[in-house]
């Protein structure tokens, strides 16, 4: 019964804030297009299919479209791709390269991200950020004339790690 | 991975309250269960992806651009574990049973199907095989099972016992194996399976029959629970140095002081020492084995069955999940000549070598909790619970950066939602995840660390004083561009748990007031004139200009207070635009300064500024284009109002400039005519008088006056000055005398009717001249009339107006002649009705002919010789010879004409004409088709 409940309570939410997005969308003259497709490898080669349905370890393309549809070029693009919760990025799969990549979505920085840790004993070191942790990537174009169209794409795997439970 | 993290695995993202509900729906006996946050995602989870960019566009404005949602849902798969293999002793004829647990590892609910053999190859197969469900976990089966579930995805469990009975028969030494297989009803194709190894023994057979523990789950803070291990000796000798090690678990602390034997009954076992003999049991606690309670009792005699229990509480900071635990116990199986069973079990490491019990679960609650506030530091209950923004701009979007923090003790995610907004109509929100880029993708927070956790990295803020983690949900408000003023407007953004959507907490969003966008519209290159909200009462530029000329005013649109604005552009007379009106044959053409700024040079046609930054302006030229017969416009000019208008925000500015038309005044008085006239005979003449200027001339009683004088022989002459008031050309009875313009009224068929000549207007004067009988053959009469025009008109001096002069000279006969015409459409000789002198208004198309007929009459006192009568082919036509010219009295009188289809003279000659007598001379002509 609580998954009915979330459903509804998802639905009561986007008709509240449909009318929002729609108006977010219009305000500016570059509009922004998103597709999700899945990557099947047949023949040795990479074939991709619909992506209503997917099963853990399965790869997922997204590719995001940004046209400017005003008769004015814009300037300072920035475009930003979040790596959904419950998947993983692949990083060689990141076109075109040059995008940074940020696991709190606030900060971004080069790939590979790395942190500063401090250890029990007060110790810092660097530490490179598991991948599994990043949580967006953002590209920077900068400029884009009008009636010009970028697209960036990346891709990432569902998150399987179905792990024996621990022995009792 | 630490130890605390295996014993529980932390919730993972926002499944966890599914988990939860397919557990109340299958009725399974673990409340709630949970998984590493990195496994796999559940099946039926939705995986929402949104993109999203931010740009400058060309007003210097940074947008957002987000993209439509993509859903990719996420299929179940099966996959299980089942546990353990293991090796039991056992007398001959006892019963004996080992007990199993399966765990479902997939991401979806899913059934279990179970089955037991006796394998081949071993020396005896246990009767009666069967598998008993054990619900509560305790080792001790209940009834006959073939299947499990359903589990919930991730880790739920179910415990099972394979229960049998070692033959009679059987002797120490010999061995049976039976496998137990596990199979999912979702994927037959996955399967588990483990051996039971039954060893006979004719010595002590000690077991765990059951461990238990008092509740199956319980909230963090609570307790005491009663953990209970029961062992029974099913063996044919006493068991010395029985064994019990059991690790209280990471979770839980062991209550002081609650040990005890069934054998003692109350009898409180000493937890400090492993050294004191209580009746036959030495007890303790975090002695022999650090966080274990270690037992040893001396003997248990064959058939016995004894238990130990102590309890534990749950504190306050444990995570929700699941606690597991375990006992372990070794012995030594005889009296004498025994051995240890297992072997090199002994009390320092019996919690790791011991045989083991069947594993007890308990379930850790979890408790949802969630405060929402303005603090990205303080997450208690006095931080702010309202988020203020001073002011806006009329359609500008408002940031409020409200903290969901997580109070519970589980990680969880939160739906935000808003309710009882006043703010303005027309405002629109969204939402956007901590960096205020990123969509929030269905409302949802991500999956916020749980309270009492050290590291609120990845996005996070924390509250290091209550050591929770918080996450920033940025809303933004889009103001309509109308709304200013007033305030404060609020809307309450509420965040309600998704582990348990019955626990919410509110926040406001407040925007204390909307400031009101301007716009000041000025006047000159320097920017500077009729700074201030207008209309200005008075004129702020005026420009000069010649009808029919045009002149430009500069105007300059600030945007003062506000964003980034267009503004439409207009010009009226009417100061409070209500109507767009301009003065007939007025027009105002609006264009691009041409870039000097100053309107030297113009650009494109425009009717809206274009985008104007905050604190900026443009320049803008106002063309103003008055026609040629525009009415003079006096200082202070005709007021003219310019005014930029947002169509956003629909703030404007308006401008009162002025136009000055100057004044042209020009009078003509024409023509001159000659006339003859026999003595006492009258003759008139026409003129036309016009208005040449831009002003009214004449209108009062003085300013444009007709007088005439006479000249030559002017004795007994008389003259008479007519206006032709029906403007029928001809001198009526009804035309007045008159002398002076303002007598100009109520005129008829086009003639004036007020007084005066309005610009353009004209006037026919008539001048009739009257010769006294006395006149003599030859004298000459001359009337010169002046229209003398006096007195200045907005300064400009009265124009001279030339006379007009009719001169008269008197002959002795009088031949008068009347032309009349009359159509004939057809062209076939003949008037189609009758000859009149008026105008023909119908019919007298191209192609169509017209009959002309000249009466020419003798009207004076002798005879005429040698009368030459001459008329032409009027322009645009040319002679119509069906029926010729011809003169009565032929063929005495000739006429003479052009060829047919020519033009030219029509001519005819009268040899006599006398006193009294006429001829008439009719002729036709064809209108040029």
């Amino acid at each position: 019964m609580k998954v009915r409940l979330q459903a509804l309570l998802f639905t009561v939410a986007l008709g509240l804030w449909g009318q929002a997005v729609a108006q977010g969308n219009g305000a500016g003259t570059v509009e922004s297009k998103l597709e999700v497709s899945k990557v099947v490898v047949k023949d040795g080669k990479d074939s991709l299919e619909p992506a209503g349905a997917a099963r853990p370890g399965d790869v997922l393309q997204y590719v995001a479209n940004y046209t400017n549809k005003g008769r004015a070029g814009v300037t300072n693009l920035e475009a930003t791709l979040p790596i959904p919760p419950n998947t993983e990025l692949i990083i060689d799969s990141i076109k075109p390269s040059g995008a940074k990549a940020s696991i709190g979505g606030s900060t971004f920085g080069d790939i590979p991200l790395k942190r500063k840790v401090r250890q029990a004993n007060g110790v810092e070191f660097e530490q490179i950020v598991p991948v599994r942790e990043y949580r967006s990537l953002r590209w920077y174009p900068g400029a884009l004339a009008a009636g010009a169209t970028v697209s960036f794409t990346a891709r990432v795997k569902v998150v399987d790690d179905r792990q024996a439970p621990q022995k009792q | 991975m630490s130890t605390a993290t295996k014993l529980f695995p932390s919730w993972g993202e926002s499944r966890s309250f599914i988990v939860a509900a397919l557990l109340l729906i299958a009725g399974a006996m673990f409340a709630l269960t949970s998984q590493s946050a990195n496994a796999a995602p559940l099946a039926g989870t939705t995986i929402g992806n949104q993109a999203a960019a931010t740009y400058t566009d060309g007003s210097a404005i940074s947008r957002t651009a987000t993209s439509n949602t993509v859903n990719t849902v996420v299929q179940q798969v099966a996959s299980f574990t089942l546990t353990a293999t293991q090796t039991k002793t056992s007398a001959p004829g006892a019963p004996i049973s080992f007990s199993h647990t399966i765990t479902n590892t997939g991401n979806g609910a899913d059934s279990f199907n179970l089955a037991v053999v006796n394998n081949g190859g071993d020396n005896f197969d246990l009767t009666g095989l069967t598998i008993l469900a054990d619900t509560n976990c305790d080792g001790v089966g209940e009834s006959a099972i073939t299947s499990v579930g359903p589990l919930a995805a991730f880790s739920g469990s179910a415990c099972v016992v394979v229960q049998g009975n070692v033959p009679g028969t059987a002797t120490s030494g010999q061995q049976s194996l039976v496998t137990i297989t596990a199979t999912s009803a979702f994927n037959v194709a996955v399967t588990q399976n483990n051996i039971d190894t039954t060893v006979v023994t004719g010595n002590a057979v000690v077991n765990i029959t059951g461990k238990s523990i008092s509740a199956p789950s319980g909230n963090p803070g609570s307790g005491p629970y009663t953990y209970t291990i029961t062992f029974t000796n099913t063996g044919a000798a006493t068991a010395q140095n029985v064994i019990i090690g059991d690790i209280v678990p990471t979770g839980m602390t062991y209550a002081a002081g609650s040990g005890r034997w069934s054998v003692t009954g109350a009898t409180v076992l000493t937890d400090a020492s492993n050294v004191d003999n209580q009746s036959g049991i030495i007890y303790d606690f975090n002695v022999t084995t650090a966080g274990a309670v270690t037992a040893v009792i001396a003997s248990i005699a064959p058939n016995v069955t004894q238990n130990i229990t102590f309890q534990v509480n749950v504190p306050a900071t444990t995570p929700p999940g699941v606690i597991n635990n375990t006992a372990r116990l070794c012995y030594t199986d005889n009296t004498s000549g025994g051995v240890q069973v297992p072997s090199g079990c002994n009390a320092t490491n019996v919690t790791t070598t011991g045989t083991v019990s069947n594993t007890v679960p308990f379930t850790v609650n979890q408790i949802a909790n969630v405060r929402a506030n303005a603090s990205s530091t303080d997450s208690s209950g006095a931080a702010s619970d309202t988020v203020t923004v001073a002011s806006a701009s009329q359609g500008a979007t408002v940031t409020f950066n409200n903290y969901i923090w997580n109070l519970g003790n589980g990680p969880d995610s939160f739906v935000i939602s808003t309710s009882g907004s006043t703010f303005p109509v027309g405002t629109t929100f969204q939402l956007f995840q901590q960096d205020g880029v990123t969509p929030l993708v269905g409302n949802t927070t991500p999956v916020i660390p749980a309270s009492n956790n050290v590291s609120c990295t990845g996005g996070f803020v924390q509250d290091a004083g209550n050591n929770r983690c918080g996450y920033r949900v940025v809303l933004r408000a889009t103001l309509p561009g109308s709304a200013s003023g007033g305030g404060a407007y609020n809307v309450i953004k509420t965040a309600t748990s998704t582990f348990n959507n019955a626990i919410n907490d509110p926040v406001t969003d407040s925007l204390t007031t909307i400031t009101a966008s301007t716009v000041d519209l000025r006047n000159g290159a320097a920017n500077t004139l009729g700074t201030g909200a207008g209309p200005e009462g008075s004129p702020v530029t005026t420009n000069t200009v010649n009808p029919g000329a045009s002149t430009t005013f500069v105007l300059k649109v600030n945007n003062t207070v506000g964003p980034a604005d267009t503004y439409n552009l207009a010009a009226s007379t009417d100061s409070s635009f209500a109507s767009i009106t301009l003065p007939a044959g007025w027009t105002v053409t609006f264009r691009a300064d041409g870039g000097v700024g100053d309107c030297s040079t113009t650009g494109a046609i425009v009717s809206n500024t274009g985008v104007v930054n905050t604190g900026a302006n443009v320049t803008v030229c106002a063309i103003v284009a008055v026609p040629a017969n525009a009415a003079a416009a006096p200082s202070p000019g005709t007021s003219l109002y310019f005014r930029a208008l947002s169509p956003t925000t629909s703030v404007f500015d308006s401008k009162h400039d002025a136009v000055i038309v100057n004044t042209v005044r020009n009078i003509t008085f024409t023509p001159n005519n000659t006339g003859q006239v026999f003595p006492g005979g009258t003759v008139v003449y026409t003129h036309t008088i016009t208005n040449n200027g831009n002003v009214v001339e004449g209108d009062a009683g003085g300013e444009v006056t007709l007088a005439g004088v006479m000249s030559g022989a002017t004795a007994s002459w008389g003259f008479t000055i007519y206006w032709d008031r029906n403007n029928d050309g001809v001198l009526d009875v009804g035309d007045p005398v008159i002398s002076d313009l303002v007598n100009l009224t109520g005129g008829t068929g086009g003639a004036s009717t007020a007084a005066g000549l309005d610009p353009g207007e004209t006037a026919r004067i008539f001048v009739r001249v009257n010769a006294p009988v006395s006149a003599a053959i030859g004298d000459t009469n001359v009337v010169t009339t002046t229209a003398t025009v006096t007195g200045a008109v907005n300064s400009i001096a009265a124009p001279t107006v030339a006379p007009v002069t009719d001169t008269t000279q008197v002959i002795s006969g009088q031949v008068r002649l009347t032309k009349e015409q009359a159509l004939d459409a057809n062209c076939d000789g003949v008037a189609d009705g009758a000859f009149q002198q008026t105008p023909i208004t119908t019919g007298a198309i191209p192609g169509a002919c017209i009959r002309y007929r000249i009466l020419i009459e003798n009207q004076g006192t002798s005879a005429v010789t040698t009368l030459i009568v001459s008329d032409a082919t009027p322009a645009n036509t040319t002679y119509h010879i069906t029926v010729p010219a011809a003169i009565t009295g032929s063929p005495t009188n000739t006429v003479t004409a052009p060829g047919g289809g020519a033009t030219g003279t029509v001519q005819a000659t009268i040899p006599t004409l006398a006193a009294g007598a006429s001829q008439t001379l009719t002729f036709g002509v064809r209108i040029d088709p």
